[in-house]
C-alpha cells in the first residue's frame, strides 16, 4: 500500500520535462536540417539548370524585340517556332522532373521563351530577385529561382517541390511518432527506476513507522539495499537501538523507583490498617505512628533523591561554587556518618590534607556522605574505612577505601547505574541506600568537572576515587549540557580510571 | 495456624507479623532467602508469605527449592507488578500473588482461601454436627450461637476440623499454635483442648492417649 511519494512524482515530472525538451530539440533540428538540405538540393539543381539555360540563351540567335541583333549567334538546340518565339530545350538535369519549367522574361516582362509545365498563375512581377523562393501555385508548392540572363533578361526556373514537401511532412510525423515512443519508454523506465530506487526508502519508512513504545525492537533490513541507503538504514538502526536502550533504561528506572516506593508504602498502609483495626492503648498508637513516620521518611528520602537525579539528568542542578576547605567538608561529613559506622562496628580512619577548593560545599558534603555510607553498608563488623584527601596537581583526590567483600568485576562497570545493586536485594537492614546514591554522587562530581572511579578486589575491599579540579571555574557547572544527557549516555563507563 | 513470613524489609516484616499474630496466627519470620528456605523446609507451615527480592537466595529460587520437597501454600508479596512477573511466579509453584502495597484484609482473605484449599475445603464454612466453623469470620457456632472462642482456641479448632476424622499429634498441634519465639510447653495444648471442650462439648474432640487428638466425623444434625 505504498502511495506514490511526492519525491517520485517530482522526479518523474522533471524527467518528462527533460525528455520532451531533448526530443523536441532533437526532432526539430533533424527536421530543419533535412528540410534545408532537401531544398538546397532542389536549389542547386535549379541553379545549374538556370545556368545551362543562360548559356544556351547566349548562344542562341534570338531576335530581340528591340530589334537589336544578338551579339553572337550560334548553332544550338534552339529553333524558331512558327509563332516566331525562340525555343530553348529544357536542360536534361531539369527535364527529369515532369513538373519542371522555365521562362525567359524580357526586361519589361515580355515572355521570350519557356519550356515545361509553366504554371498558369506565373506572371512577371517586374522585380529581379535572385534568391530562390517557394510559392504555392494552383495548390502546388513551386520552388523557383530567377537568374539574370544576358540583355537584361531574367531566366526563371522552377519546379514543383510537392513531393519533397510531402516527404518532409512524412518525416515530421515519423520524428513525432518516434519522439512519443521514446517519451513513453522514458517515462516507463523512469517510473520503474524511481520505484526501484525509492523502495528501500519505503522499507525504511515502514520500519520507522512500526517503531512504537510497545515495539522498539523493529529494525531496518539493510541486506538488500544499495550502499547509500544501506548506510542511512544502518544509521537509523543505530538511532533506534539508542532509543530502545534509553527507553529501556527509563522504563527500568521508573519500575525500580516505583518498586522502591512500594515497600515503605506497604509498611505505612499496613501499619495504619492494623492500628485502626481495633481500639488500642496510647502506647500502641505511638509505636504505630513512629513506624509510619519512619516509612514516610524513607519515602521522602527516596523522592528527594529521585528529584535530585532528575535535576542532574536535565542539567538543571545549580552549583553554588565558593572557595572553601575541602578537608573541612569531608571531616564534617564523616562526623555525620560516624554514628552509623559505630552502630555496625566499623572504624572510620580519615587522613586529610588541607585542600582549598572552589566547590559547592553542600553537594560535596553529600558526595562524601554517600560514598562513606555506601562503604559502611558493605563493610562487615570490625572492618575499617580509610578516607584520604590529597592534592594532585590542579586536582584534589578523595579516596574512600573499605575492607568489605569487594565488588565482582561483572558488577563493577554498572556500579553507578541507578538502582544497581550487587546483591539482588536491598541492604536496608543496615540502614542502606536506595541504590541511586552512587548515581547522584557521580552526577554531582561530573557537574564539578571531576570524575569518580572505582577499583575493587573481591575479598579485599573497594576503593572509590573522586578526582576534582580544585579550581572549578563553574564552566563545567554551568554547562552540564557539554556532556550528553545521562538518560541516553550508556552507563557502562562507570570505571573511568584517573 | 502457623505461618512463615520471608521478607527482607524489617519494617514490613514486623508489621505483617504483628497483624497476623493479632489475627490469631502463629507467625515465624525470616529476613533472607537462606533462613526462609531453612525454616520453610523444617516446619510444616499452613502457608508461607514470600517476598521476591531477597538477599542470598531470591524468591524464585526459594520457590523452586521448596517445591522439590514441600507443597506448603505460598502467597507471594511483591513490588513487581508486571504481568510476566506474576505469570513466572505462579508457574514457578506459587499459589497466589499480591502486589505491594496491599490491603491487610486481602492478605488475610487470600491466606484463609489458601489454607482452606490446601486441606481440600472450598467452602468457607465447615459443619460438624450442630457445630459450624466459619473460616471467614474465624468463629465457631454451636446450635446457631457463637461460642466465643479465643484466637488460639479457634486456631486449634480450625486445625482439627480441617483434618476432620484424622489424628493430629500433640506435637503437630503445638507446632501450629505457637511460633518459634513462644516458649510454650506442650501441656498448653491440653489446656486449650480442655477449654474448647467446655465451649463445644466434651465429645467434640476425642483424645487418643499418647498419640494426639482428633475431631471425629459426624452427620450434621438437623
Amino acid at each position: 500500500m505504498t502511495r506514490p511519494s511526492s519525491l517520485s512524482w517530482r522526479f518523474l515530472r522533471w524527467l518528462v520535462i527533460f525528455l520532451v525538451l531533448v526530443l523536441a530539440g532533437f526532432g526539430s533540428t533533424l527536421y530543419a536540417v533535412t528540410r534545408s538540405s532537401t531544398i538546397d538540393e532542389v536549389d542547386v539543381e535549379l541553379r545549374s539548370a538556370a545556368e545551362v539555360i543562360s548559356l544556351r540563351l547566349k548562344r542562341k540567335l534570338i531576335p530581340w524585340p528591340t530589334g537589336r541583333r544578338p551579339l553572337r549567334q550560334s548553332a544550338g538546340p534552339a529553333r524558331v517556332e512558327p509563332d516566331g518565339s525562340q525555343r530553348i530545350e529544357m536542360p536534361k538535369s531539369l527535364a527529369r522532373h515532369a513538373s519542371a519549367w522555365f521562362v525567359v522574361w524580357g526586361p519589361d516582362g515580355e515572355l521570350h521563351a519557356s519550356g515545361g509545365e509553366v504554371p498558369e498563375q506565373l506572371a512577371w512581377d517586374g522585380v529581379r530577385r535572385w534568391s530562390p523562393r517557394t510559392t504555392p501555385m494552383a495548390e502546388v508548392a513551386q520552388r523557383m529561382l530567377t537568374v539574370p540572363g544576358n540583355h537584361r533578361t531574367s531566366i526563371q526556373v522552377g519546379r514543383s517541390v510537392a513531393r519533397e514537401l510531402d516527404d518532409l511532412h512524412w518525416l515530421a510525423w515519423r520524428i513525432g511518432g518516434v519522439g512519443v515512443g521514446v517519451l513513453a519508454v522514458g517515462i516507463a523506465s523512469g517510473w520503474w527506476l524511481t520505484r526501484r530506487m525509492l523502495r528501500p526508502l519505503d522499507v525504511i519508512a515502514e520500519a520507522a513507522e512500526s517503531i512504537s513504545v510497545e515495539q522498539l525492537d523493529a529494525r531496518i533490513d539493510t541486506s538488500e539495499m544499495d550502499d547509500e541507503l544501506a548506510r542511512l538504514g544502518r544509521v537509523l538502526n543505530t538511532t533506534f537501538a539508542r532509543l530502545e536502550s534509553s527507553f529501556d533504561q527509563q522504563t527500568r528506572f521508573t519500575a525500580d523507583a516505583s518498586h522502591e516506593l512500594r515497600t515503605p508504602l506497604s509498611v505505612l498502609l499496613t501499619r495504619c490498617e492494623l492500628a485502626l483495626s481495633r481500639d488500642r492503648e496510647s502506647g500502641e498508637y505511638r509505636d504505630a505512628l513512629e513506624s509510619i513516620h519512619g516509612a514516610g521518611k524513607r519515602m521522602k528520602a527516596l523522592v528527594d533523591e529521585l528529584l535530585q537525579l532528575a535535576r542532574l539528568d536535565a542539567g538543571a542542578l545549580e552549583l553554588t561554587l565558593a572557595e572553601c576547605r575541602l578537608d573541612d567538608v569531608v571531616a564534617e561529613a564523616l562526623t555525620l556518618v560516624s554514628a552509623a559506622a559505630e552502630k555496625v562496628g566499623v572504624t572510620l580512619a580519615p587522613d586529610l590534607q588541607v585542600v582549598l577548593a572552589h566547590i559547592d560545599e553542600q553537594r560535596m558534603h553529600q558526595v562524601v556522605v554517600n560514598l562513606v555510607r555506601n562503604a559502611i553498608q558493605h563493610t562487615p563488623r570490625g572492618g575499617r574505612i580509610d578516607v584520604t584527601l590529597r592534592t594532585a596537581g590542579i586536582d584534589a583526590v578523595l579516596t574512600v577505601t573499605d575492607t568489605g567483600a569487594g565488588i565482582p568485576p561483572e558488577h563493577l562497570s554498572a556500579i553507578f547505574a541507578r538502582f544497581h545493586r550487587v546483591d539482588a536485594s536491598r541492604q536496608r537492614a543496615r540502614g542502606g541506600g536506595t541504590g541511586i546514591g552512587l548515581a547522584i554522587t557521580q552526577g554531582i562530581v561530573e557537574a564539578h568537572g571531576g570524575t569518580v572511579s572505582v577499583e575493587s578486589e573481591v575479598g579485599q575491599g573497594t576503593t572509590f576515587r573522586v578526582t576534582l579540579p580544585r579550581n572549578a571555574d563553574g564552566r563545567h557547572a554551568q554547562s552540564p549540557s557539554s556532556s550528553p544527557p545521562k538518560a541516553i549516555r550508556p552507563r557502562a563507563d562507570g570505571s573511568k580510571r584517573t | 495456624m502457623r505461618l512463615l513470613i520471608i521478607e527482607d524489609d524489617a519494617d514490613l516484616r514486623s508489621v505483617l507479623g504483628e497483624a497476623l499474630r493479632e489475627a490469631g496466627y502463629a507467625v515465624d519470620e525470616a529476613g533472607d532467602g537462606e533462613d526462609g528456605l531453612f525454616k520453610a523446609t523444617q516446619v510444616d507451615y499452613a502457608a508461607v508469605i514470600l517476598d521476591l527480592m531477597l538477599p542470598g537466595i531470591d524468591g524464585w529460587e526459594l520457590l523452586h527449592q521448596l517445591r522439590k520437597t514441600h507443597d506448603t501454600p505460598v502467597l507471594v508479596l511483591s513490588a513487581r507488578d508486571h504481568v510476566l512477573d506474576r505469570v513466572r511466579v505462579l508457574d514457578n509453584g506459587a499459589d497466589d500473588y499480591l502486589v505491594k502495597p496491599f490491603e491487610l484484609a486481602e492478605v488475610f482473605a487470600r491466606l484463609r482461601a489458601l489454607t482452606r484449599r490446601s486441606v481440600g475445603h472450598a467452602h468457607p464454612e465447615i459443619q460438624i454436627g450442630d457445630i459450624v466453623i466459619d473460616t471467614a469470620a474465624r468463629t465457631a457456632t454451636r446450635a446457631g450461637r457463637d461460642v466465643g472462642l479465643t484466637a488460639r482456641e479457634y486456631a486449634l479448632v480450625e486445625l482439627l476440623v480441617m483434618r476432620v476424622g484424622a489424628l493430629v499429634s500433640r506435637m503437630s498441634i503445638h507446632d501450629h499454635l505457637f511460633d518459634e519465639n513462644e516458649e510454650a510447653s506442650s501441656n498448653l495444648v491440653d489446656v486449650h483442648v480442655s477449654n474448647v471442650r467446655k465451649k463445644l462439648g466434651k465429645s467434640f474432640i476425642v483424645t487418643r492417649r499418647g498419640e494426639g487428638y482428633l475431631v471425629p466425623r459426624r452427620e450434621p444434625t438437623t
